[in-house]
């Protein structure tokens, strides 16, 4: 199985992309260490996660081609 | 609220339309919105809200008009440049609609006036720029039960959503503190001055906070609340998210109440990483004059201000891990610097971790600050005294140095004339003014600063004498010019009543028989 993650703002930046196939991921927190693991800046950076639009807890479970989008807090005005 | 006759032309398009109608306008006409920020995101939503015929705007922003506003705050030209926002935008939008009453507050937005500012507002805008301001607006609307309507941009993507809503079924909805219970840490969520923002982005963002409070008001359509927004502007995708209300947040914004004043939200938005040290731009000069042995690496890529200190390279941020390891070799102590400072801390950030960061330290709040320090000092080193009476023809050349100055609209002039005082049946022959210079100096310089800060003044000089000065001349001489009259002598009245209670200047009376009086004041 595998999920689709998007990147906003910054976090594109430190990701390199806007948007990266993740293989075998079960729920967020799974999801969370794997990308951490080839980002490891990411760790230093604040930002909510959605599933299918939805914003979700670490514990959501994930299913095949669901679309994972990471949002930071924009600061701007 | 009825409309009157000019009103009804004026909103004719709005009254036609059978969701708005009169009703909706009426609404609109009652309704007092807060708006905070009148930078990207505040000019386009003021425009609008203006126009759509919200009875009372308030405007909160410290800030002044700067160049590099133009490209995206509409509101602004160059003849606005340095003058206050909050004000330029009153002028400007008292013209889009005499119909309405609008109010601008040139005070930062603090936990100290928040509860004032916000109670007095049905609905707030957060068009902010910064983490604190955000979280103290969201503590201070859930504290006071206000829905606000938050828009935040980077670069080419804008947020959105309306928060703290309550629905017309009574349901509280979600908050910026359900959305981001965190603050990010300040060097992984740079701001416009520091990443870049295309002109366009606040003007689509803005405009749609505008339709969220007017739809708000009206009570009309689905307002984005339990949603947040993400546009992003180079592949016109608008996605939308939705949020839970999370009540553990919402405590958080309310476990400080109703003693707010105590938290301080730029702590609690600061860093928990290692900490950097930091050096202001007076101890930064301090140590230049001092031929201190310093390194300093300029990290801009493309500068914002054409300053360079002396001795720096330039590094810019992208290039900084190729080349940071020739730089760091020495024990001489680093100075990074960029234009506001928090490039200069990610540069930081960026350095190796087992560098010692014992000697690298962050200009504090960069350019912008050693520019605002250097004013100060140029400032300190002015001469405000005369020695014996300031001659009449003095001051007439003063003032016809002013006729090139076409924005002046009125000259306010103050001289204060010694006066013969009868005193034990003896007259006061003259006044001789004995001052500690340096310090005197420094208290004229700061009444100018508070001057220029609060009054929206093209010039103000002061001149005072020191030594002897006779009866029937002239010992203080203060001039300030303003684009109208009115700005010029209210800031007159201010500022000789300051000079007379601010500055150390010490007052001897020399009577007719030579005998002598102090002047005690």
């Amino acid at each position: 199985m595998q999920v689709n993650v998007i990147f906003f703002g910054v976090l594109s930046d430190v990701v390199g992309k806007n948007m990266l196939t993740i293989q075998d991921t079960v729920n967020m927190n799974d999801l969370k260490s794997k990308l951490i693991t080839n980002y490891p800046d990411l760790k230093d950076y604040t930002y909510r996660m959605a599933v299918n639009q939805q914003m979700v807890e670490d514990n959501y479970l994930l299913f095949d081609n669901d679309s994972v989008a990471v949002l930071p807090p924009f600061a701007g005005g | 609220m009825n409309l009157n006759k000019e009103e009804i032309q004026y909103y004719h398009r709005h009254l036609i339309l059978p969701q708005i109608g009169k009703t909706g306008q009426q609404a609109l006409k009652k309704a007092k919105v807060l708006v905070i920020g009148a930078g990207g995101l505040g000019c386009p939503t003021l425009m609008y809200l203006s126009g759509a015929g919200v009875g009372r705007i308030g405007i909160v922003d410290p800030d002044k008009v700067a160049v590099s506003n133009l490209h995206r705050q509409v509101l602004y030209g160059f003849s606005q440049v340095g003058k206050f926002k909050a004000e330029a935008a009153v002028n400007r939008l008292k013209d889009l609609n005499p119909n309405i009453f609008l109010k601008a507050y040139t005070q930062r937005l603090s936990p100290e006036n928040a509860f004032d500012l916000i109670s007095q507002y049905d609905v707030v805008v957060d068009a902010t720029d910064n983490f604190p301001t955000r979280y103290l607006i969201n503590d201070f609307c859930v504290y006071l039960n206000k829905p606000f309507v938050s828009g935040s941009i980077d670069r080419f993507q804008g947020q959105l959503s309306v928060l703290n809503f309550t629905d017309n079924q009574g349901n509280k909805c979600p908050t910026y503190r359900c959305l981001y219970p965190k603050p990010p840490a300040p060097e992984t969520a740079p701001d416009c001055a520091q990443n870049g923002v295309i002109g366009v982005l606040p003007g689509i963002i803005g405009n749609l906070q505008a339709n969220e409070v007017i739809k708000m008001i009206c009570g009309v359509g689905e307002v984005l609340s339990g949603k947040v927004l993400m546009f992003d502007a180079l592949n016109n995708q608008m996605m939308l998210f939705s949020i839970q209300r999370n009540e553990q947040a919402v405590q958080q914004a309310l476990q400080n109440a109703p003693d707010f004043e105590s938290f301080n939200y730029e702590s609690f938005c600061s860093s928990s990483q290692q900490k950097i040290n930091e050096i202001s731009a007076v101890d930064l000069h301090k140590k230049l004059q001092n031929n201190e042995k310093l390194q300093l690496i300029d990290v801009r890529s493309i500068p914002e201000f054409q300053v360079e200190l002396p001795n720096a390279i330039r590094i810019p941020l992208n290039n900084l891990q190729t080349n940071i390891h020739n730089i760091l070799k020495n024990d001489s102590q680093v100075v990074f610097y960029c234009d506001h400072g928090i490039n200069s801390t990610r540069a930081i950030r960026m350095l190796p971790n087992h560098q010692n960061l014992k000697n690298v330290f962050n200009l504090t709040g960069g350019l912008v600050a050693w520019l605002k320090e250097e004013k100060n000092r140029t400032m300190s080193a002015r001469n405000y005294f005369i020695q014996g009476a300031i001659d009449p023809v003095f001051i007439g050349e003063q003032i016809a140095k002013h006729s090139s100055k076409h924005d002046i609209g009125a000259h306010s002039i103050f001289l204060g004339q010694v006066r013969a005082d009868e005193k034990v049946g003896k007259h006061v022959a003259g006044i001789e003014y004995s001052a500690y210079e340096d310090m005197a100096n420094q208290a004229f310089s700061k009444i100018r600063e508070e001057a220029f800060e609060q009054w929206s003044l093209n010039c103000l000089h002061i001149y005072h004498s020191t030594g002897l000065v006779k009866t029937g001349e002239v010992s203080l001489f203060v001039f300030c010019s303003s684009g109208h009259r009115k700005e010029s002598i209210k800031a007159m009245e201010q500022i000789v009543e300051c000079v007379k209670h601010k500055v150390p200047i010490w007052k001897k009376e020399i009577m007719e028989d030579k005998s002598v009086h102090w002047v005690q004041e």
